[in-house]
């Protein structure tokens, strides 16, 4: 086969068995691979009575037909099972080199369920694979378990693994590989820890075909340079994400103390430019990646020195700004915490910045914190509250389930500063700055997800015409304005599920915008050997979508579901540019569904799926 | 003196395409393994290594149909006569000969790794050039040192 492998790794960790399986041809055309065929697995084999911790749930690695070529930003792989956090679909997607050794290693995908009855991990070579027992790993960080593997087998392995935070079921676990990178969200490395399962390592010396090398080679030239001659090119390889920090600085839309305000008088501490200077030792980049947005910093600490890649821009204002910690240093050490203990960074500073409200109104007390005084921007108290999360020890227990499920034990005003859609925590965004991001958090398929629906199109600042023409209306290019966001959600959805199953890294796309749908489609094609058209290609991507939206209606989702927290819906901004802004949801959301031919309650119609040939579940 | 493909470990990002150009461009498939660069990631430096043309270049010596063979200073390989022993390999203090379907696989300097390079730092080094540098730099220090009265 071009670009795919072919080949499907079944294993059952309750039978100790391993079946090296065809992938199904029919579903790699319809839903090309990564994050499409992970939901198409999980929605064939999880039905909605299955428990996210239960042996039945599936735990699904894979990769796409780019993955492994040079493909700009095709390193990356995807995990997807039933979220413990949200109860619905859940699934994250890394860089690095483990996606592309997958590959290599010769599969499209690892199917793993059951529960193993002691810590296992398992082993890929070439092919094959095997279970091995884990119990001296069991406990150990992400770092040491990754350094131990390679140890014993070779030092070419490439590990993905959980660490104490995905043993002991935080919700919002996340599985680590290359120590710095993370499928982060959604809590599958809890689902990989129910599992019994500490890491997943792989060696790979096969390799990928294409089915016309010459002419998919000059599409990845054509792309790199369309990427490498953007404006902005320059200025975002060598920040990368933490640029967007100081972006959001500018235009006065910065999470700030749990969204309470937009505003953060000492941002400047945490900016590209102060993470540059004074801390950064060099560029990083996820295999075949010429954007090398990720940072290498360190720092000392004590008579430590803690650091590693990033920390990015969510985790800058997730464990930053919305604490109201302005302290770079700790920052950098609790990046490397987190990775090092399997945390996603994102609901670890949202369910924390909810304790700092709650702690502030009084609602949660020394008592419940065990003595801890959790104080806006307190970073010791933080670091503390970090490594009892990942334990689950004390008052950690507790903040250990997410900010939703936290708030239900100190009642209904707890729970209206828990800042969640679906029950996983909001990303940084500021949505009451950024309105199409907005509507797509609160339509997101893994809950709230700034990634689902990347429209930074609308932060950029193009010309009007451009936004009629593209999304039917001038106003739609003002991040302020609801006008055109339904369809620009719902075009950078399609096209972003394609991304997430091919796999490319969303940044190659939506931060430049230079790269188009046709380019894609002709790498697909190239690679490949089937023909896909854009609209071929579209298809797939809302195929993906609402192939998503239908299993989570299965799990009872429906338009109350979609809803943004209280506070962005109806607490205007207090002060600066974004002063007095709300989202205005309802309209979007009415719009919204639409054009996604969904009920005026959210519900995919039968009529839909059979339009998209989405092959219902018991039918033939 | 001896060229050979180098960059700094501090400048390489280690995104690899420049193993992924390499098999594409020879081999016309991406396999990274089969490489005639390889980037090797270790802390926090990515290291790359390629041949180094060798003076006495013991896969040269090793081989055991005249496969390998020197042309303007760089070991070329016939890719007719290489009967894929695997002897070269052996050899290579550097692991830098690689294998490909059956046969030899080693970098010949076409180039095109440093055309798809995106830091644009990866160049051909010669052993002379870093001498000479490092000569001066040196001096240079004792120099200052001197003045400093050290």
């Amino acid at each position: 086969m071009y670009g795919w492998t072919g080949k499907t790794l079944f294993i059952d960790l309750s039978r100790g068995k391993l079946v090296v399986g065809e992938s199904s041809r029919e579903n790699l055309k319809l839903y090309l691979g990564g994050r499409g065929i992970g939901s198409r697995i999980l929605y064939e084999s999880t039905s909605p009575d299955v428990d996210p911790y239960s042996p039945d749930n599936c735990l699904i690695f894979s990769v796409g037909p780019l993955v492994g070529t040079r493909f700009p930003g095709s390193g990356r792989y995807s995990v997807t099972a039933k979220s413990p956090l949200t109860g619905i679909l859940g699934d994250a997607n890394s860089g690095g080199y483990f996606g592309p050794e997958l590959k290599y290693a010769g599969f499209d995908a690892v199917v793993i369920r059951g529960r193993a009855e002691k810590p296992v991990y398992i082993m890929i070579v070439d092919g094959e694979a095997e279970i091995r027992d884990a119990s001296d790993l069991w406990g150990l960080d992400t770092w040491e378990t990754e350094d131990r593997i390679r140890e014993s087998t070779s030092p070419g392995v490439k590990v993905a693994c959980i660490g104490p935070a995905g043993e002991n079921l935080v919700r919002y676990a996340g599985i680590v590989n290359e120590k710095y990178r993370l499928a982060a969200r959604t809590g599958v490395g809890a689902v990989m820890g129910s599992k019994r399962l500490k890491a997943v390592a792989v060696s790979g010396e096969g390799m990928v075909e294409a089915a016309d090398i010459g002419r998919f080679e000059e599409v990845c030239d054509k792309a790199s340079e369309l990427i490498m001659e953007a404006p902005g090119y320059e200025y975002f390889s060598k920040y990368g994400t933490p640029s967007i920090v100081d972006r959001a600085l500018l235009a006065g839309r910065i999470s700030t103390r749990n969204r309470q305000t937009s505003i953060f008088p000492e941002g400047e501490l945490l900016s590209a430019e102060e993470l540059d200077s004074k801390y950064k030792v060099k560029d990083r980049a996820c295999f075949a990646c010429l954007i090398h947005c990720s940072n290498y910093a360190r720092v000392m600490s004590g008579s430590k020195c803690v650091g590693g890649e990033g920390p990015e821009y969510e985790t800058l204002v997730c464990l930053g700004s919305n604490c109201w910690n302005s302290d770079l240093a700790s920052i950098i050490e609790m990046n490397e915490l987190c990775n090092r203990l399997g945390l996603d960074t994102i609901s670890t500073g949202g369910t924390i910045a909810w304790a700092m409200e709650c702690y502030e109104k009084g609602i949660i007390t020394r008592e419940d914190t065990g003595g801890l005084d959790i104080l806006w921007g307190d970073s010791e108290v933080m670091i503390e509250l970090i490594k009892m999360i990942a334990r689950r020890e004390g008052f950690g227990d507790i903040l250990a389930e997410g900010c939703a499920r936290a708030a239900r034990k100190f009642g209904e005003e707890a729970s209206r500063y828990a800042m969640h859609v679906k029950g996983m925590e909001l990303p940084a965004v500021e949505v009451r700055g950024a309105k199409g991001f907005g509507l797509g958090l609160a339509v997101a398929s893994r809950g709230a997800d700034h990634l689902r629906a990347l429209v930074n199109f609308e932060l950029i600042g193009y010309p009007p015409e451009l936004g009629e023409k593209l999304y039917g209306s001038p106003d739609s290019v003002d991040p302020l304005s609801i006008r055109g966001k339904a369809p620009m959600v719902k075009y950078h959805e399609d096209l972003g599920a394609v991304l997430d199953s091919a796999i490319a890294c969303k940044y190659t796309f939506f931060t430049f915008y230079t790269l188009s749908a046709e380019l894609l489609a002709e790498a697909l094609s190239h690679l490949t050997g089937v023909d896909f058209t854009v609209e071929k290609m579209m298809r797939v991507g809302e195929r993906i979508v609402n192939l998503e939206r239908h299993y989570n209606n299965l799990h009872g989702i429906t338009r109350k579901d979609d809803q943004l927290p209280r506070r962005l819906l109806e607490e205007p901004l207090p002060e600066g540019r974004l002063k007095g802004q709300t989202v205005e949801l309802e309209p979007m959301l009415d719009e919204y569904y639409k054009i996604r031919g969904w009920t005026s309650e959210g519900i995919v119609p039968k009529e839909k799926l059979l339009e998209l040939e989405i092959k219902v579940k018991g039918e033939r | 003196m001896p060229v050979y493909l180098s960059i700094s470990p501090l400048e390489c990002v280690g995104c690899k395409i420049c193993m992924l150009a390499c098999t594409a461009e020879n081999l016309g498939v991406y396999k990274p393994t089969s490489s005639a660069i390889k980037v090797v990631r270790l802390g926090e430096g990515d290291y790359v290594t390629a041949c180094r043309n060798c003076a006495k270049a013991p896969c040269i010596d090793v081989c055991p149909t005249d496969a390998l063979y020197r042309e303007n200073g760089v070991v070329q390989l016939s890719r007719e006569k290489c009967i894929g022993c695997g002897r070269c390999i052996v050899a290579c203090p550097f692991g830098a000969v690689a294998y490909y379907n059956g046969k030899a696989f080693k970098c010949d300097l076409c180039g095109v790794c440093i055309e798809k390079c995106p830091v644009q730092k990866l160049k051909v080094t010669d052993s002379w050039d870093q001498r000479k540098t490092k000569l001066w730099n040196t001096m240079i220090e004792i120099a200052g040192d001197i003045q400093l009265g050290v």
